[in-house]
């Protein structure tokens, strides 16, 4: 009796997890009111890249938040060999991992473990008493920190923080950050977050907090505090509350052995310096090495990266960004509530002027550019009445990805390869495309 | 007035820099082209560019544009300006010493060793069995010229692989030349690069190389004075290129137009923003080429103007004619720094496994030579024109018989890695 009885909650478990496994239904761009014809040209563009031999392999997808309306991929996981990569293929998400960091913030703000006021030095009190050297440059006399360094600040990567210098960090406090080996999780005695964290308050900011812009290794902070609060490691944690939930199965810090197969490698342009190898098997005339971040695709990460650590397939990150163009919920699952999404998708950066954002989007963007908890806000103004509204909200990863979500009319798009530094972050002409194909 | 084969030559001197060669179609003007370039600049893909061109009897055209207002200051270049001419040194010095040739002070098919008695007993590195062997024939002068030594380039300015990377370690004619605290003078370079094997057996192939910094070292010792007084005084002199030197006095220091590299985002930027930021690969911060240099390096560490550059193209374009009347090489050693010079040997696309953007171009010795569709490298009628280009995105191009030459100058170091993708997807081509 005892052995049926379990019997039948495994089955009803089972049932309730088909129940929640949510799937992409399968449409036509024309069923969910896209014009075919010129949602092709995405394909166009890419497979240009792809065959000119400037990237690996490519795989993109857009979406509605219950449909897959378009996609279309070419290559294989490697150059020369492998699987043919698809939705389905696993990439390093590496800066798209942040969006997700801040989704879990957003989630203990709901629950009252966190707000986004709090002060950083709440959970690390090393970061009381800041210095900055503004501009990051040690030629001009350090000051102290005008004002704490809170959440808010971190969501929206105006702390002070800086990068390394190869994710665009800025100044001698960049170049400082390289040669100490800031947040890598792989010096002896900062082999954890909390550890790397506590070491990266030693080193001075770049700019006051909350004055200006500046992309950082802030959400990599978010995800120490996480830790903190939560007593579980990172990836376990976004696992629990993001990952099961909504059934992103291809979603990991750490590739497991037997998904090796299905994941893209990384590549990087040749120069003339360091020139591709004829491959005289293949018709492709490839301009890409092998690129050094190649090797994080096997590597144990001592800890979970919240900046950059992630690996995905497209589906799973569309499941993920359909959620939050869903409002919070997803097929009957409920990430985060409705006022938990406003939060999330507001502007975090209302003090600041065209700016503060100058030196992280240039002269251009910088005065449309706006950051949201977790992701960039594009503002357009409408003529008529000089009114501001978002565009859409969006972000990418170093090794070439990107993706944005338009959440007035629902549609998503993800893209993906793998090539380091990113070269073809055409998300705003892939977004035009898909914005131009509406059939109104 | 002559007419002005605008499109060709616009197209020529595209073609001659490779990295934006692409750019150029068959029927674009100039005027198209230059329309290209300023979006280029305005799009914040290049801090700059001057273009001139010239023909036999003087200036034709001279465009200088620049990025206005952008957080990165950018100075508009003039033509009086100083920029770093990298790469595009190299050919001053083959043109030197084919005029010590000329005067019977060395000759081509003399053993470096007789000058250079270190390197005389110098290995070639065996990749197999990963031992030096010696080698089956002496380097000759020749074999400078033409890169066939055998040498390879430091990994600091584009070179690869393990001989490479022993003379970034070793300090041989890097990024120190360029820029350095301590001189290190070329003998004591020499000495070094002896201990070191060859990257491929003398005369096997053409490897881009160092090997014109040993034939800076070589032509001192023949001249018995330093290399960097020999050529302004043999040289730059008599051609009245006034403002080319390997060091620029303290009163032309805010001449110099600083160098730039990219800057890459790792997220997406919708709009345009200047893709590039000041160089910062030296030693001292803000550091420029011809302030400093660590060594003379014949290979990358001149500088130069515009309105030098000008004059170098019409003293080409006028067969090497001085304004004394004198012609600065005879006959036969003109014709060779106008014609192929490899041997067939290497095959037909002798550059290419070094240079692979040169595809079938030749190598004469000192400048590059691009064919006519259908053309050969043994029939110089059969040239489209000849050029020799730099790492920072500069080149220069003639074609004598059409009396037309240009200088293109941009200061965006490692340009051609950056430069091509963005300008794919930005210019819409």
């Amino acid at each position: 009796m005892k052995v049926k009885f379990y019997g039948f909650l495994s089955i009803l478990t089972m049932l309730s997890a088909s129940a929640m496994a949510f799937e992409f239904k399968s449409s036509t761009p024309e069923k969910s009111g896209f014009d075919g014809n010129q949602l092709n040209e995405i394909k166009a563009k890419f497979d240009e890249l792809y065959f000119d031999g400037r990237i690996p392999n490519y795989a993109v997808g857009v979406y509605t938040p219950d449909s897959l309306v378009y996609s279309a991929a070419n290559g294989q996981i490697g150059v020369g060999g492998g699987e043919a990569v698809n939705l389905d293929t696993i990439y390093w998400l590496a800066s798209m991992t942040k969006p997700i960091v801040s989704t879990a913030i957003i989630k203990l703000v709901e629950e009252g473990k966190l707000s986004l006021d709090d002060k950083l030095s709440k959970f690390f009190p090393e970061f009381a008493d800041m210095l900055v050297a503004p501009g990051g440059s040690y030629d001009t006399t350090l000051q102290s920190a005008k004002s704490e360094i809170t959440l808010r600040h971190l969501i929206s990567h105006t702390s002070g923080l800086t990068y390394w210098t190869t994710v665009t960090g800025v100044g001698d406090v960049a170049e400082q950050y390289d040669e100490l080996g800031v947040m890598q999780c792989s010096v002896e005695g900062r082999q954890s977050l909390d550890s790397d964290v506590r070491f990266l308050a030693q080193l001075p900011l770049i700019a006051h907090p909350g004055e200006s812009w500046n992309y950082s290794l802030s959400t990599d902070v978010l995800g120490a505090i996480i830790e903190q609060v939560t007593g579980k490691r990172l990836g376990v944690y976004l696992n629990e509350i993001i990952f099961q939930p909504l059934n992103m199965k291809n979603t990991f810090f750490e590739v497991p052995k037997d998904r090796l197969a299905s994941t893209s490698q990384i590549y990087t342009t040749a120069t003339a310096a360091q020139l591709a190898t004829i491959d005289v098997e293949s018709s492709i005339d490839w301009k890409i090495i092998p690129s050094p971040y190649d090797a994080i695709r096997t590597r144990i990460p001592n800890c979970d990266s919240g900046g950059g650590g992630l690996f995905a397939s497209v589906n799973d990150y569309a499941k993920y960004l359909a959620m939050i163009a869903n409002g919070g919920e997803l097929d009957g699952v409920r990430i985060l509530s409705e006022d938990s999404m406003t939060l999330h998708l507001q502007d975090q950066t209302t003090k600041m002027l065209p700016e503060a954002f100058r030196r992280g989007f240039g002269d251009d963007a910088s005065s449309y550019m706006k950051f949201a908890a977790g992701f960039g806000r594009k503002m357009v103004v409408n003529k008529e009445d000089n009114s501001e509204s978002v565009d859409y909200f969006f972000w990418g990863g170093a090794a070439n990805t990107f993706f944005w979500v338009d959440v007035d009319n629902g549609t998503i798009g993800v893209f993906a390869t793998q090539l380091a530094p990113s070269l073809y972050n055409f998300s705003n002409t892939i977004e035009e495309i898909v914005d131009q194909a509406q059939i109104k | 007035m002559k007419s002005l084969n605008s499109v060709r030559s616009v197209c020529l001197y595209l073609l001659a820099l490779g990295s934006i060669g692409w750019l150029a179609t068959a029927n674009a003007s100039e005027a198209e082209t230059i329309e290209k370039l300023d979006k280029l600049v305005a799009r914040g893909f290049l801090p700059h560019y001057q273009l001139s061109t010239v023909d036999s009897e003087g200036v034709r055209s001279y465009r200088a544009k620049a990025y206005v207002d952008g957080l990165v200051n950018i100075t508009k270049p003039q033509p009086e300006s100083l920029f770093a001419m990298l790469s595009l040194s190299k050919p001053f010095t083959n043109l030197l010493a084919l005029r010590m040739v000329d005067l019977g002070l060395v000759k081509l098919e003399d053993p470096i060793e007789k000058y250079l008695p270190q390197l005389a007993d110098v290995k070639v590195s065996d990749i197999v069995s990963s031992v030096s062997v010696p080698s089956n024939r002496k380097i000759t002068v020749s074999d400078l010229l033409l890169h066939t030594a055998g040498f390879a380039q430091n990994t600091e300015l584009m070179g690869l692989g393990p001989i490479a990377e022993r003379y970034r370690k070793n300090d041989i004619f890097g990024l120190h030349c360029l820029y350095g605290k301590e001189q290190q003078s070329l003998e004591a370079i020499i000495d070094k690069l002896a201990a070191l094997p060859l990257q491929t057996a003398p005369g096997a192939a053409f490897k881009y190389s160092i090997a014109t910094d040993v034939l800076a070292a070589l032509l001192q010792v023949v001249a018995n004075k330093p290399f960097e007084k020999l050529i302004a005084e043999e040289l730059f002199l008599p051609i009245g290129m006034n403002s080319t030197a390997f060091s620029v006095a303290n009163d032309k220091r805010d001449d110099l137009l600083p160098l730039y590299q990219p800057l890459v985002k790792t997220y997406p930027v919708p709009g345009d923003y200047q893709r590039y930021q000041p160089l910062s690969i030296f030693e001292k911060k803000n550091a420029k080429v011809g302030e400093q240099p660590g060594c003379i390096s014949a290979g990358t560490g001149l500088v130069s103007s515009v309105e030098d550059m000008q004059i170098f193209l019409q003293f080409l374009l006028n067969d090497m004619r001085l304004e004394n009347g004198e012609r600065y090489l005879s006959g036969v050693l003109l014709k060779s720094f106008l014609s192929h010079q490899l041997s067939s040997d290497l095959g037909a696309s002798p550059l290419s496994r070094s240079l692979p953007k040169t595809k079938k171009d030749g190598l004469s010795y000192g400048l590059a030579i691009h064919l006519q569709d259908g053309g050969v490298l043994t029939d110089p009628s059969t040239y489209d024109y000849l050029y020799w280009s730099g790492f920072s995105g500069s080149g220069f191009w003639f074609n004598a018989d059409k009396s037309i030459g240009g200088i293109f100058v941009s200061q965006l170091f490692n340009s051609d890695q950056f430069l091509l993708p963005g300008i794919a997807e930005n210019l819409g081509h």
